[in-house]
Parts: C-alpha cells; structure tokens; sequence
C-alpha cells in the first residue's frame, strides 16, 4: 500500500539531534516543529507541494516515491532537499 | 585687471574648461606640489582654473571618541586627511587652492552639476577659501563640449544651489550617523563577545537592499519544483515541418497531458482560423544612467559600477553628456542634427546618419522621466581618439542608441493559424518585422527571431508527425545580479543614482553576497535576522523610501535640512540603545555565524582519501607555512597531507579537478592573474618532474 497519509508531514522533528533548542539539520534556533525558520519553511513548502505532485500523477504517488524525486531534481532549494533527506531517513524506521 | 578662480571636481574637466575659455597660447599650466591648475588671459580676465579630486571633506564624530564606541550624535565635516590615513595629499592640494584663492576677488562652482558636484565646490569655496561660498556663482553645463562651457561661464548662476547643497549635506549626515552607529554596534557586539575583529556593515540603504536578496534567497532554497508537462508538437506542411503550440502552455496533470497525444497522434488537424496582427514597436528612449547600465550588463555583462565609470571617463573626455542623469529627455536646444553630422564622419555610422538626416524634423522619443539638472545621455559629437575596448563598446551603445530615438516606429506582423483536432487547439506561429523603422540603428542591440507561416488556408489538412508530452518541473525565480538588483532598487525608490552601484559594491566586499549571480552568504542571512528582529524599522524600504523624500523635499527648498536631520536622529537613538542592551545576545549571534563561515572557508568539500575526515587548510605552528592536512590526524593518526602555495589569499573554489576529483583551489596575488588549480594533481606533476630529472 502507498502512503499517501498527511499525517506524515505533521511530526515534530523535535530533539532529532538531541537538543530541543537547536533545529535538526542546522545550527540554527529553532523557530516550530524543531526545525529553523528556513528548514520549517522548506518543511511546509514540502507539505504543500506533495498535494500537487499527487494531483498531477492521478494520485498513485507514495510520499516516499515524491521526496525521491525531490532530492533528485536539480532546481529544489537545499533547504527542501536537507529535509527530505531527513524525512526519508525517517520515514524507513516507521 | 580681475581675476576669476574656477574650481573643477576633477583635473581633466579642468583641462577642458581652459582649454574652452582660452586660446592655446595663452593658456599656462603649472603644478604645485603635485596640483595641476591652468591660468587663462581673456580680453578682460584673469582666470586660474583648479580642480578638487573628488570629495576633501567629509562627516566625522565632533570629539575623537575612538573607533570602538558608540553612539554617536555629534558630528562636524572635517578636511578627510584628517579623518582618514588614505587622504594625506589632499592637504597640500587643500592649501594650494586657498592660497589661489587669496589672488582672486570672484569665485566660481564649476563642478559637476549634480547633489555631489555642488556639495564638492561649496565645501571647498567655504572652508579652502575662507568663506568665499557666499559670494561664488556656480556654472551650469551637461557636456564638457568648448560650446557648453563657454555657454556656462557667460551665463553662471548668480550664487551657489544652496537647496541641492543641503540636499547633499543632508545625505551624507543622514548616512554616516545611520551607517556609523548600526555598524558599529554589529561589529563591536561580535568583537566584544568574541574578542576577534571582524568588519561588519549596514546603513540606511544597505540594510533594505540586503533584504531583498535575502528574501530572494530564502524563496530558492525553500523551493518546492512541481511537475507540469507541455506538448511538444510538429506538423507537416508541404513537406516542411513546422512546430506548433498547443492550447495550454502547461499541463498540470500527466491524464491531461496524454489524453492530449492520444487525440492527436498521427491524426490530421484541420486549419480552422487564421489570424494576423500588426504590432507598433516605439523607438527607445534615450538613455538615463539606469537604463545604460542595464543595457550594458545584458550586452557587455559589464557591473552597473564599470559602466557609470566608464560613462563617467567617456564624459571627462566630452565624447558624451553627464552621465549620471535619471532623465530620459533630450531637449531641442541641443543642436542634434550639428551632433550626428559630426558623428557622420566615422565610417561605422555614415550610413544611418545619412538615413537620419533624411527626416524633415529631428524629434527623439522621449521617455516619462526627468532630471531638473541634466538630460538624458547623448553622444556630444566629438570624435573619438584611442578608446579602450571597454569605453568603445559603451560608446558604441550610447551612439546607436541616441540614433535609434530619431527612427521610426518599426511594425512587427504576427500570424496564427489554429488547427483543430477534435475538441482540442493548436496553433502554428510566424513573425516578422514589415517595417524595421528605429530597429536598423540599434542593431546589434536588438534582435527578433523572424519565421513565416508557410501557405495554408482554412480549411487545409495538416498531418502531425510528431506529438509528445514532455515532463518539467517549475523553475525557483532567478538570483538577482548587479543589474537587475540596480533596477529594483530604483524601481523601490531606495537611494540614488550616484549611490546605488557603490551599495551593491559594499556587499560584496563585506562577504554578504558572492559571484555574479549574487549568492547570499550565511553571514548576510544572519545580519538580515539579527536587524530584522532587534531593529524591523532600519530594514524597512519605506521607512528608507520615506528619509529620500525627505531629501528631495530639501532639494526643491520644501524642507529644512537641519529638521530632516534631526527627526532622522530621532528615529535611530531607540533603536541604537535598544542594540547596545541587547549587545550580549547580538554578539553570540554574530561570533557564531563568523566561525562558521572563516571555518567553511578553509574546509574542503571533499573528503580524506584515506580515512574519509574533513580536509581543512592548516598552518603549521613550527614553519608558519600552510599546508591541506587531514582532521583525522589525532583521532585516527592519519597522515595525509598536500603542500600548498605560500603566497596569496587562498580561495576554495566550488570546482572539482575533472582528472582526480579533488576540489581546486585559487590563488590570487596583487597585480597577478590568479593561479587556479588542482593541488593533488600539481603534487603528481612534481613526482612525474622530479622522476624524469
């Protein structure tokens, strides 16, 4: 089964590395959800576009198949690539 | 018998207007203790003609406060030798235009007639010459041409633009209090936190042009692509095939998309309309100094800076008007058809200024905006002499642009055929210019892409012999560049014409951007945070936009500059005690992003080849001399090491060696062309060297 769950995108990436101050992927503070105020706003794009890309591929995209292809595609902002990095890593331990 | 003295902003005008006033045998030139100045004997005049070299005072503290505190609310113009240690000659120059002065019973302003030019003259004629600003008239000229000059010096202003004078005044008071007060209070914050200086800046302008780029920043490194696809399709006419569009430019679901081939695969479309328009292309504008530097950017690539300085060196040479003009008028006194038929006798312009001056009128295509000081940019038609290949090709463009503002509109002619195949649209696209009009005299400036539709009439069949769908995905919006963050900044009304390619300047060299596409650091992201936090109002455009109003109110004599300086003042102490409480906090913040930043600069990208650690550029504490060594050296006893050059500033570039991978460094030396290369591979080439010997 493909998950599609919105759920997915709701987690608080909070103490990821440890420290609840300090956003998960940088040094940076942490603005919501763990995370900085550019990796949150990378995290919530991310959300965002996921209802896209799965309107365009006549719903059968797995959220997994859709943060593949982001880290793969030259023109998505490093900040959106760090998190889904991060979200793909932890979407295998679910 | 009365002598005149007439101060210049730079020597080569100086040059010019003596050479304007007086005739070549009685035109003496001397030089003082390095200054040059030209004495001129007219039929009843004594005339001395010097020049300033730029600014000799500016805005400092009132006490000496020394440079690590703040704030400061006093403030006093000072001669700059005394200000800063760059401007020693400056005195010696300072002194000889007073003792000129002491010879001469009237003064003249001959500078450049802008906010800077005016301001230049005034502080010279009031403090080298012993208050003589009251008494001094000010000539008024846009080309350094012998006619304009003479034009000038019969009729002077009878006294000194004292509005556009406090409208100078008031800026650089307005920014150096601004500028002093919110830099320091950065760069001492991270220094008294961290105890290492690093210079950090902002201002007035600085602080909302930063913004945008970082705002630009953060758009793209949050970017989401999202998949669309377009139809990529081609018919055959004739035998000829011909590209056609589909109904929708995007598609946003791939059902769509392929329901669309589906239709349309090897079927026969029907021509079902056809249509033409006629389009009107107006001739350009003449060029204001916005328009110039983004034209030579697109062109040339050249920075919106290279281009106003060589504008500004075509100018002091009086090849062109005064450059930096925001007008896109040109006048009719300005006697166009004298210009272009002394421009006529180069051969790379005969043809078309025979063409021009076949026209019963001379009327350019003026733009909407003006300048009460200058008109637009226009070639003065003196010829050239030994132009640099740079200055030619801003030459050149101002040249055929001013020719194309006197051409006719061109007439452009678009046809679409629509070809139907059952519910769905293409269309099949030509065009081409009928008319060329202005277009002949600003080419190579100006291009079009001309194709013609291939004869077909309602109702023809058509084959399609190719039909696809192709996936894309949607495009982060671009960086900005010199250019085109020149061009906001003046759209957003945020400092001026003089001032705006120095800011953009200013950010490269405090490490906030980098290269030409304008890259935002971590450090500008941080400045950015920290500023809009602790102090939103500084980095606001209107609140900036609001303080050049202000100023342009002092200029048209609506405002008093002591008043604008003032509630300028007022707006900032808040904000400036607000930083120094919270100058603790700042600091960390700083300090840390510095570290990270000096630390990312001497760290590879790359890997150990050996134990896989970071690489970093270490200097050895025995010899002092630097080295590429492995930060695994103490947890893992890993002994890599490559040697490096010893002279220069070392550069890690974000280029790897396309023979061993291994990330390539640069070297730049003052006065030398930069050694760019692969450290790993320079070791090899030595072994390979030493081998052979």
């Amino acid at each position: 089964m493909i998950n599609t769950s919105p759920r997915f995108f709701q987690r608080d990436l909070r103490g990821l590395n440890g420290l609840d101050d300090i956003c998960s992927l940088c040094e940076d503070s942490v603005k919501d959800s763990g995370l900085c105020s550019i990796h949150y706003s990378a995290y919530k794009n991310l959300n965002d576009g996921y209802e896209k890309w799965f309107q365009a591929y006549g719903k059968t995209l797995d959220i997994e198949e859709y943060l593949k292809n982001i880290i793969e595609l030259q023109d998505s902002g490093k900040a959106v690539k760090e998190v889904a990095s991060r979200l793909l890593k932890n979407e295998l331990k679910i | 018998m009365q002598k005149t003295l007439i101060i210049c902003e730079k020597p080569s005008a100086s040059l010019h207007l003596a050479e304007a006033l007086g005739k070549p045998n009685n035109i003496k030139k001397r030089i003082k203790n390095e200054m040059p100045y030209y004495e001129v004997q007219t039929d009843d005049q004594e005339i001395t003609i010097c020049s300033a070299i730029g600014h000799f005072y500016g805005v400092d503290s009132k006490d000496k406060i020394g440079r690590n505190n703040y704030p400061i609310w006093d403030y006093t113009w000072r001669p700059l030798y005394e200000i800063g240690r760059d401007y020693e000659k400056q005195k010696n120059w300072i002194d000889n235009i007073g003792n000129l002065a002491k010879e001469c019973v009237s003064f003249i302003n001959a500078c450049d007639y802008d906010i800077e030019g005016s301001l230049i003259g005034y502080m010279v004629l009031k403090y080298a010459c012993n208050g003589v600003d009251k008494i001094a008239k000010r000539m008024r000229f846009s080309t350094l041409t012998e006619r304009d000059l003479k034009k000038a010096y019969k009729n002077p202003d009878p006294k000194l633009d004292f509005p556009m004078i406090n409208a100078g005044m008031c800026r650089h008071e307005v920014d150096w209090i601004y500028g002093i007060n919110l830099s320091r209070a950065l760069t001492e914050s991270a220094k008294r936190y961290s105890n290492r200086y690093f210079t950090l800046s902002t201002g007035r302008v600085q602080g909302p042009t930063l913004k945008f780029l970082v705002e630009r920043e953060k758009e793209i490194i949050t970017f989401v692509p999202v998949p669309y696809w377009t139809i990529e399709a081609c018919v055959d006419v004739d035998g000829n095939l011909i590209n056609v569009d589909y109904e929708k430019e995007k598609i946003t679901s791939i059902e769509e998309a392929e329901e669309a081939v589906r239709i349309t695969k090897d079927k026969y479309g029907i021509i079902d309309d056809l249509e033409t328009k006629r389009l009107n292309l107006s001739p350009p504008t003449p060029f204001d100094i916005s328009a110039l530097q983004f034209e030579a950017y697109r062109h040339f690539g050249f920075t919106p800076r290279q281009t106003l300085g060589l504008a500004e060196r075509l100018y002091l040479k009086a090849l062109i008007s005064y450059p930096r003009t925001s007008s896109q008028k040109l006048p009719e006194t300005i006697d166009f058809k004298e210009i272009l038929n002394k421009i006529g006798v180069m051969k790379e312009y005969e043809e078309n200024i025979r063409k021009i001056l076949l026209k019963e009128k001379l009327k350019p295509n003026e733009g909407k905006k003006s300048d009460p000081a200058h008109p637009a940019i226009y070639p003065t038609g003196v010829l050239p002499d030994k132009l640099e290949v740079r200055e030619k090709k801003i030459f050149d463009l101002i040249v055929k642009r001013f020719f194309a503002t006197f051409g006719d509109i061109a007439i452009k002619e678009s046809n679409k055929a629509v070809i139907k195949v059952e519910n769905k649209r293409l269309y099949m696209r030509a065009s081409r210019i009928i008319e060329r009009g202005w277009i002949e005299f600003y080419e190579p400036y100006v291009k079009f892409d001309e194709f013609l539709l291939p004869s077909i009439d309602i109702g023809d069949r058509v084959k399609f012999v190719k039909i696809e769908a192709e996936k894309k995905h949607s495009k982060p919006p671009p960086r900005y560049n010199p250019s085109s963050l020149l061009k906001l900044m003046e759209k957003e009304n945020i400092g001026t014409k003089a001032t705006r390619a120095d800011i953009i300047d200013i950010l490269y060299r405090r490490g906030y951007v980098k290269d030409e596409r304008m890259i935002v650091t971590p450090l500008a992201f941080k400045i950015d945070e920290i500023l809009t936090k602790y102090c939103p109002k500084v980095m606001n455009t209107s609140f900036t936009r609001e303080l050049e109003d202000m100023m342009a109110n002092i200029e048209s004599n609506k405002e008093s500059r002591e008043k604008a300086v003032i509630e300028a003042i007022d707006n900032l102490k808040p904000i400036i005690y607000d930083l120094k409480k919270q100058e603790n906090e700042l600091g960390k913040e700083l300090s840390k992003t510095i570290t990270s930043m000096k630390q990312s600069e001497i760290t590879f990208d790359i890997s150990c080849p050996i134990c896989g650690s970071r690489l970093l550029v270490v200097k050895s504490r025995k010899s002092g001399k630097r080295f590429i060594g492995c930060s695994g050296m103490w947890e893992n006893k890993c002994r890599f090491s490559l040697p490096l050059p010893q002279f220069g500033t070392l550069k890690l570039l974000d280029k790897y060696c396309t023979k061993c991978g291994f990330q390539i460094i640069q070297v730049k030396s003052k006065g030398k062309r930069p050694l760019v290369s692969c450290p790993q591979c320079f070791v090899e080439k030595k072994k390979i060297q030493s081998n052979f010997n």
